[in-house]
C-alpha cells in the first residue's frame, strides 16, 4: 500500500504547516488564570495555554517555563494568539514572539488595565472574535507529510497495548518516517531495561552518548528519591498476563515508536529538528510528556491505551487507539481507532495500517478527534524546581 | 483463518498468544502455523517458534528480552521457568 504523501494543512510564514488554525489564549502567570478562564468561556473555540506559576521561578525551571510558552505561542497549529499577562513586560515578551512569526497577535495585561480584570476580559474577547473571523477565512493548502511531526504516547496500558496497540502505532511511525516525516516518543523511565538496544539503534555515537546521559540522569532522580524502578518490575500482575522481564515490558512500551534508527535525542520541549525517530526525555505523566512533545513541534498525537484515557493535547489533535475489545465497546465516544481486530487476530497489523494512516491524514485535514469533541484537552508545563 | 498468535518482529524467536490455547493446539500466525503446544498456554503468554539453546537470547520486539535458562524447543511455553532477564 502507498502511504499518503500529502495532507490539507495551514502553511505558515515560517516553520512547519499546521493541521489546525487555532486561536491561543496564553496566560503565562497564575495571576491571570481566573481571567483567562472567563475569556475562554466567551471564546469557546480558543485553546488555553496557562501556567498557575510564572513568577519567582529560577534557573532551569524558569528557562523551561519560558521556553514552553515561546514554543507554544508559535506552534504550527496556532494561527493567532492573545497574551493575557500580569504586566506589560510579560505581555510584550510573548506578543512580540507571536507577531514576529507572522501570526495575528494581541496582548493585554492587568497592569495596563489598571488591574481591572473585567476591562481585560472585554478587550480580549473583542479582539478574539475578530481573530476567529480572520482564522476561519484561511484556506487549507496541500502540504507534504515530510513536514509532519507525530508524537506517540501510551497511557493506562494493559496486555493488549504491548501486543497490538503499540506495535500498530509503531507501524504507523515507521511508515511516516519512511515517507520523510518525523516521530517523537517520550517517558524516559519506560525505556528502562531497553537502553542497550536503544543505544545500538542510535544513528551516531554522539546521539547514543546523549541518550545515555539523559537516561541516567532521570534514573538517578528516582534512585535518589529511594525508588529503584528495577525492583519488583514487572510485577505479579504483569507476570500473570505473560510479561516476564523488565526488557519485555519496556520493549512493549517503546514499540509504539516503531523500529527506525534513532535520529535524535532531545531534552523535554526541545524542537524536533528534522525527520526520523526522536526520543525526548520527559516525565511519565501523559499531560507533561505530551505537552513537552507538542512544544517540540508535534502537530498530531497518537495515544494508545488499554483501559481508556480521555486526555488530549489542547494544541495538537490527539487520536486514541485501543486494541482492547472491551474498551472499544465501552468507550466508543473516546476511542478514535478500534484496533481490537488486530488483538483478536481478525486481521494483521499490516492489514490495519492503511485504515490507521487514512485516519491520521483525515485528522490532519481537519477531522475532529474524540478528545477535541469531548473537550478533554489541556497543556501542562512541568516544574523543575521550587520558586522563591 | 483466524490468527491466534502474533510474532511482533521478523527476528523474534517467540510469538505471543492472542487467546488461551489447549495442549496440542497449533497457534496460527498470519503466515505460518506454530508447532503443537506441549501444554496449555494462556493468552498473552509466549511460545517458542524455534529452538532456543540454554543461554541464548529470547527475542521479542526484535530485541533480546532475556536469556533461556535451559534448552527450549518450538511449541514450548516461554516464561519465568525458562527465561531470565538481563541486568540493566
Amino acid at each position: 500500500m502507498t502511504f499518503p504523501a500529502t495532507f490539507e494543512g495551514f502553511p505558515r510564514a515560517c516553520g512547519r504547516p499546521g493541521i489546525r488554525n487555532q486561536l491561543a489564549l496564553l496566560s503565562p502567570c497564575g495571576l491571570t488564570t481566573p481571567t483567562t478562564r472567563k475569556i475562554a468561556a466567551l471564546l469557546p473555540q480558543a485553546v488555553v495555554i496557562s501556567s498557575p506559576y510564572g513568577r519567582g521561578q529560577l534557573g532551569a525551571d524558569k528557562q523551561f517555563h519560558d521556553q514552553m510558552f515561546t514554543s507554544f505561542c508559535t506552534h504550527p497549529n496556532i494561527g493567532a494568539a492573545i497574551v493575557l499577562a500580569a504586566d506589560s513586560k510579560m505581555r510584550l515578551w510573548l506578543q512580540d514572539n507571536v507577531a514576529a512569526s507572522g501570526r495575528l497577535a494581541a496582548g493585554f495585561s492587568l497592569q495596563e488595565c489598571g488591574e481591572d480584570s473585567e476591562k481585560l476580559v472585554a478587550s480580549a474577547v473583542a479582539v478574539g472574535r475578530e481573530f476567529l473571523i480572520e482564522l476561519a477565512r484561511a484556506k487549507q493548502a496541500c502540504c507534504s507529510v515530510e513536514d509532519l511531526i507525530l508524537a506517540v504516547e501510551c497511557g493506562h496500558s494493559d496486555a493488549t497495548s504491548g501486543l497490538a496497540a503499540n506495535p500498530l502505532a509503531g507501524e504507523l511511525a515507521d511508515s511516516l518516517i519512511a515517507a520523510g516525516g518525523a516521530v517523537v516518543i517520550a517517558e524516559t523511565i519506560e525505556w528502562l531495561g531497553t537502553q542497550d538496544s536503544l543505544y545500538n539503534r542510535c544513528k551516531s555515537p554522539q546521539i547514543a552518548a546523549r541518550l545515555k546521559k539523559l537516561f541516567e540522569a532521570r534514573h538517578q532522580l528516582a534512585l535518589e528519591a529511594g525508588r529503584d524502578l528495577r525492583i519488583g518490575n514487572p510485577g505479579p500482575q504483569n507476570h500473570e498476563g505473560g510479561i516476564t522481564t523488565l526488557q519485555e515490558k519496556s520493549h512493549g512500551a517503546i514499540s509504539k515508536g516503531g523500529t527506525s534508527q534513532i535520529a535524535g535525542v532531545l531534552a523535554a520541549g526541545e524542537t524536533v529538528p528534522g525527520p526520523g525517530l526522536h526520543l525526548m526525555d520527559t516525565p511519565t505523566l501523559s499531560p507533561e510528556s505530551i505537552s513537552s512533545m507538542v512544544a517540540g513541534g508535534a502537530q498530531l498525537v497518537l495515544f494508545t491505551t488499554g483501559q481508556g484515557n480521555p486526555y488530549g493535547s489542547a494544541v495538537a489533535p490527539t487520536l486514541k487507539l485501543t486494541a482492547n475489545p472491551q474498551t472499544a465497546i465501552r468507550l466508543p465516544h473516546q476511542i478514535d481507532f478500534d484496533g481490537s481486530d488486530v488483538f483478536v487476530g481478525a486481521r494483521s497489523r499490516q492489514q490495519a495500517l492503511p485504515d490507521l494512516s487514512q485516519l491520521m491524514i483525515a485528522t490532519c485535514n481537519g477531522m475532529e478527534t474524540a478528545a477535541e469533541r469531548l473537550q478533554e484537552c489541556a497543556e501542562v508545563i512541568s516544574r523543575l524546581g521550587p520558586s522563591i | 483463518m483466524q490468527i491466534t498468535a502474533v510474532q511482533i518482529h521478523p527476528d523474534d524467536n517467540v510469538a505471543s498468544l492472542l487467546r488461551d490455547h489447549a495442549k496440542g493446539e497449533c497457534p496460527r500466525l498470519s503466515d505460518a502455523t506454530i508447532a503443537p503446544l506441549e501444554q496449555a498456554i494462556l493468552m498473552g503468554h509466549k511460545v517458542a517458534l524455534s529452538k532456543i539453546a540454554n543461554g541464548e537470547p529470547v527475542v521479542k520486539y526484535g530485541a533480546a528480552i532475556g536469556r533461556a535458562t535451559c534448552n527450549i524447543t518450538p511449541g514450548q511455553h516461554v516464561h519465568l521457568h525458562n527465561l531470565k532477564g538481563m541486568s540493566s
